[in-house]
């Protein structure tokens, strides 16, 4: 499609660039970013502290993400082979 | 006793009566304008990170997925937690209303414009032999699909990428959520409330950085409730 027809924040950004479907999980990362900073804004005093803390939490966030995506796949590999 | 001048500006009272006026106010306006809560009640830096944030998240979801991420249908639980984000979801459910009635219309269009998969008879009115039939549905399937293609470029909103939208709405409804306790945050500080802890985390956070135990709270005389001294 052309970018004239292209209304943005009304037509889904998939349409101006169609493999965008293929990448949908790497939408997580702001989302995270976005929670963690609200989160430690409610909870620091220190807004100093604001940037470090929120992308220690971004990252905690994804390794348990990232921990209960295998241990799924992992019951599931188990439900699906073996039982 | 004289007791001291009532400040307006401050979200609590001198004389623990309470929020002042400017604190349930406060309260609203985190409602209906993310951050401006905290920026009423005088914490200007945090209220305009959540600002910064709660409204790039609700564009970004919006940019995403587009109109269609607000209101997902058969998904109503999106729909409340995007209604807390304010006035952002006020315009944007607004918009919806008018872009749903568009959408039902340019699909409807499609629907009936577009070229059957379905072959018909041959230029007799003979039955097509197996061969034609195969023939005229790839023709057909084609066309359909130029047809198809042809409609997408010229209404984008008739596209739909499920999982790309999901994300969409999901921005637009984690924003609400997260304005939520953005709003809690204004509720503990206009009442000069402090979050409970358990009692082995008191001392990490004494000695640490986080907001509620450090927050000064303001010294209120012990409730009956509290202190267990209330008739029974």
């Amino acid at each position: 499609m052309t970018l004239l027809a292209f209304i943005p924040l009304y037509d889904p950004l998939p349409a101006l660039f169609p493999g965008m479907s293929d990448h949908w999980l790497w939408f997580v990362l702001p989302l995270l970013l976005a929670i963690s900073i609200i989160y430690k804004g409610t909870r620091l005093e220190d807004l100093r502290k604001l940037p470090a803390q929120a992308a220690v939490m971004t990252f905690q966030i994804l390794v348990v993400m990232a921990v209960a995506a295998v241990l799924l796949d992992s019951v599931y590999w188990f439900m699906t082979r073996v039982v | 006793m004289t007791q001291p001048p009532r400040d307006a500006s401050r979200p609590v009272s001198p004389e623990n009566e309470g929020p002042t006026a400017v604190g349930f106010l406060a309260l609203v306006l985190a409602w209906l304008v993310p951050g401006l809560g905290h920026m009423l009640i005088g914490q200007r830096a945090r209220g305009l990170i959540f600002f910064a944030t709660l409204h790039l998240l609700f564009a970004g979801g919006m940019l995403i997925g587009g109109i269609r991420a607000i209101n997902p249908p058969e998904q109503a639980i999106w729909t409340y937690t995007q209604m807390l984000t304010g006035w952002p979801m006020l315009i944007a459910n607004r918009v919806e209303q008018g872009a749903s009635a568009e959408l039902a219309k340019e699909q409807n269009t499609y629907n009936q414009a577009r070229p059957p998969l379905v072959p018909g008879q041959g230029p007799n009115g003979d039955p097509l032999t197996p061969a034609q039939e195969r023939a005229g549905e790839k023709v057909l399937q084609k066309r359909r699909i130029d047809y198809a293609t042809g409609m997408f470029a010229k209404y984008p909103l008739l596209t739909y990428h499920p999982k790309v939208q999901d994300i969409g709405a999901v921005y637009c409804g984690i924003a609400g959520m997260l304005n939520l306790l953005v709003m809690f945050d204004v509720l503990l500080r206009i009442t000069g409330s402090t979050r409970e802890l358990p009692p082995g985390k008191r001392a990490a956070f004494d000695g640490g950085d986080s907001a509620a135990p450090a927050r000064p709270a303001p010294a209120r005389p012990a409730s009956p409730a509290a202190t267990g001294t209330g008739a029974a």
